[in-house]
């Protein structure tokens, strides 16, 4: 199918033959002209030459441009102009600039690339920020050794001592502990015995600052290359840590200021908690791919019995609700007047007496008998009072059994004394029935029906003037509210059964 | 010394119940506004803020048991899952159209209730009913209000929750609908959610449970109607068909 096959089906009238390429020609001058994306196919007769030199805008070759013949290809022809144009754009200076690093104390001067003209670099150089600039650490002297740490140090031995007099060292642990100090040459570590560590000398704690000082706080370094006796990275730290304090402590007595005393608090460094969590972490580090999947498979476990747990209290709740709906007893005596319904009626009075008698054994809520003792006329309140006195009494004659007697904050409230309006001031309401522990809205315990048959609880409540919502759904509301809906409930299901009734007649 | 409130025991046949209310008020947009550049969106009509008070607006009466509320506000707004940590609960936002926001009350974890309690409001930008000012008056000062009353209630409280509730009482509603002038006087913000006249009382409550009552004698009256219908038709059933037998 060629385009005049086209142009024919479309109805376009082509014009002569001689003016097709010229036509063609102007396509390819529009889309070549400008890189815009036009697909203009309007078939316009041009005015100018037809000399096939033209081609030359379009990119083409000429033997190509020949080869075209009428179907013009439908891809558009973009001029490359726009990579040359940036290829002119001027190129940005690159210097090679001196500078020196400040951190360096020999002056070396150093040179570097830098971009823009030499004028502008003058700035400093740019990662000198990152230098370290050290930490001020307290230094002190051999003087002010002797004043106060050493003096201290003595005192905490002596502290140490008592405290660990409980642990009485035998003969026999002496003579362990001497021999492992042979064995291990006096390498506390290795030893690990703990018990005793070995003092801190003046010469120690120096080295100790000294080599702060070069590594820069770098514990790990700094333990690394710690050559003057075995000890160990928490006993470094907690040396370092407590002579700095001690010092800030003593400069402040010493000018009477109260400055750094929340850096002083800060240095205060727990060893025992810091080995015992490196202790834990080793410990999770050092597990058996056989504990820790007994752990995931745990973890597992305790999930699983989440989920149940919550399944069973929906499950409870879901029967509560249904135990809770209404007792359409339509029949009213009728069952109970043949023998057997009587029976069975005097079964279920039983069973609910024998019930009863139980929980009138169980202890009652402490609420629900103040409540009652507020019932109570003032007489019978005095003359209760009076045998309470007696009973508590004779309790107190039995410490132990007052002793045990806990106080909560139950009993606490009771003392307050609450009245009855002062129970409604903090929302407190006792009651008998069993509801699912927990916290809900008081509107989602509207009793609910299928579909069908809330559409026409709705209808009638409309009709009765009440809302489908209780605009204010307080204990009292809600208890009417769900009250009423039950029984347009029944009132549907009778009609229901008065129906049937009708139509099977 | 007492001991310490536990938050796992919990006090058996007492149920705590708190009140909240929560809806939302709106106004039109003034001129300038509407021409401001921070206007979000130039469709915007209206001003609305949804919120979560104590109904008597004194809102550290809330903060013993709710940690925070997140109002899950229409897909098209910027970061529309707002979490309220702090007081008032409330977001204020600028719109043009009506959508349910889902409100969630984050209790204290400290109180030992897992669940969260999940309020969805529908958004009321428009008056309706008795709301609808007759025409000629002033719409554009007119403030809508879509305010729910709502009880959260602790049945057997854990020990901690008691101890924290009976603090200071927390369940006091004004005894008459404009009771308390001074909460709405001393509203901080140009909107305030309760109106002078249409707060929540116990008059509204009284009269609310008027109306159930009337309703409830109705319905039982039908009830008893229904009842001794069918207890006649049986009777007949029995009767024709002792007749036909014989």
């Amino acid at each position: 199918m060629s385009s005049s096959d086209i142009l024919d089906v479309l109805n376009i009238q082509s014009g002569s033959k001689s003016d097709e390429p010229s036509a063609k020609r102007q396509k390819l001058n529009s889309v070549s002209g400008s890189s815009t994306t036009t697909t203009t196919t309007s078939t316009t007769t041009t005015t100018g030459a037809t000399d096939s030199s033209d081609f030359k805008g379009t990119g083409i070759s000429r033997e190509l441009y020949q080869l075209l013949g009428q179907n013009t290809p439908p891809i558009l022809l973009k001029q490359q102009s726009k990579f040359k144009d940036k290829a002119l754009d001027k190129v940005t200076p690159w210097h090679w600039a001196k500078f020196q690093n400040k951190s360096r104390k020999d002056g070396l001067n150093l040179r570097h690339w830098n971009k823009g003209s030499d004028a502008l670099n003058t700035a400093a150089y740019k990662f000198e920020k990152y230098n370290t600039k050290g930490y001020d650490v307290p230094s002190f002297t051999k003087e002010d050794y002797e004043e106060f740490l050493a003096e201290n140090d003595k005192e905490e031995e002596e502290t140490g001592e008592t405290e660990e007099t409980e642990a009485a060292w035998g003969y026999e642990e002496t003579q362990y502990l001497f021999h492992l100090v042979q064995v291990y040459d006096l390498n506390w570590i290795e030893e690990e015995t703990g018990e005793t560590e070995a003092a801190w000398g003046y010469e120690e704690t120096q080295y100790l600052f000294h080599l702060v000082q070069v590594y820069d706080l770098n514990w790990i370094v700094l333990y690394d290359r710690y050559k003057y006796q075995g000890r160990r990275l928490e006993d470094l730290k907690e040396r370092f840590y407590t002579v700095c304090q001690r010092i800030l402590i003593h400069r402040n007595e010493k000018s009477s200021t109260n400055a750094n005393s929340n850096l002083i608090t800060n240095l205060n460094y727990n060893k025992a908690k810091e080995l015992e969590r490196k202790e834990y972490l080793e410990r999770l580090l050092a597990r058996t791919p056989a504990e820790i999947a007994e752990e995931e498979s745990l973890l597992i476990e305790a999930k699983k019995y989440e989920i149940a747990a919550k399944k069973t209290i929906a499950e409870r709740a879901q029967l509560l609700q249904l135990l809770d709906s209404p007792v359409s007893s339509s029949a009213s005596i009728e069952q109970y007047l043949t023998s057997q319904g009587l029976t069975q009626l005097y079964n279920t009075l039983m069973t609910t007496k024998s019930k009863r008698k139980q929980t009138d054994n169980v202890p009652e809520n402490p609420l629900t008998a103040l409540n009652e003792r507020l019932k109570l006329t003032p007489q019978q309140v005095q003359s209760q009072q009076s045998q309470q006195q007696a009973a508590t009494q004779a309790a107190s004659s039995v410490p132990h059994a007052h002793a045990q007697r806990k106080v909560n904050p139950l009993s606490t409230l009771l003392s307050k004394n609450l009245t009855k309006k002062e129970e409604q001031q903090y929302g407190i309401q006792i009651h008998t029935e069993k509801l699912p522990q927990g916290v809900y809205l008081r509107s989602s315990k509207i009793p609910q029906f299928k579909t069908s048959i809330q559409a026409k609880i709705n209808t009638s409540l409309a009709e009765l003037g009440v809302g489908v919502k209780p605009t204010m759904p307080t204990a009292i509301v809600m208890s009417r509210y769900e009250e009423l809906v039950k029984n347009l409930g029944l009132v549907l299901e009778l009609k229901r059964q008065v129906d049937k009734l009708e139509s099977g007649r | 010394m007492a001991p310490q409130p536990s938050p796992t025991k919990r006090i058996k046949t007492l149920s705590l119940s708190c009140p909240i209310i929560y809806g939302n008020t709106a106004r039109l947009l003034t001129a300038e506004e509407r021409a401001s550049p921070s206007l979000q969106n130039s469709n915007h009509t209206h001003k609305w803020t949804v919120f979560v008070h104590h109904p008597t607006l004194d809102d550290t009466l809330l903060t013993p048991y709710i940690k925070k509320v997140t109002f899950k506000l229409h897909d098209t707004y910027n970061n529309s899952n707002r979490v309220i940590e702090q007081l008032p609960f409330e977001v204020t936002e600028t719109g043009w159209g009506e959508f349910d926001i889902v409100i969630r009350i984050h209790l204290c974890p400290e109180l030992g209730e897992k669940a969260n309690l999940t309020i969805t409001h529908r958004l009321q930008l428009h008056p309706y009913g008795s709301q609808v000012l007759p025409p000629g008056e002033d719409k554009e000062k007119q403030i809508i209000r879509s305010v729910q009353y709502e009880e959260i209630v602790f049945n057997e409280p854990t020990e901690v929750m008691f101890e924290r509730v009976t603090k200071r009482p927390g369940n006091l509603i004004p005894e008459k609908p404009s009771a308390s002038p001074a909460a709405v006087a001393n509203f901080e913000g140009d909107m305030c959610p309760l109106d002078a006249n249409t707060q929540f009382s116990k008059m509204l409550e009284r009269q609310e449970l008027h109306r159930l009552n009337a309703a409830l004698g109705k319905v039982s009256k039908q009830v008893e109607i229904l009842r001794t219908a069918i207890v006649d038709k049986r009777k007949d059933d029995i009767s024709r068909n002792v007749a036909d037998h014989q």
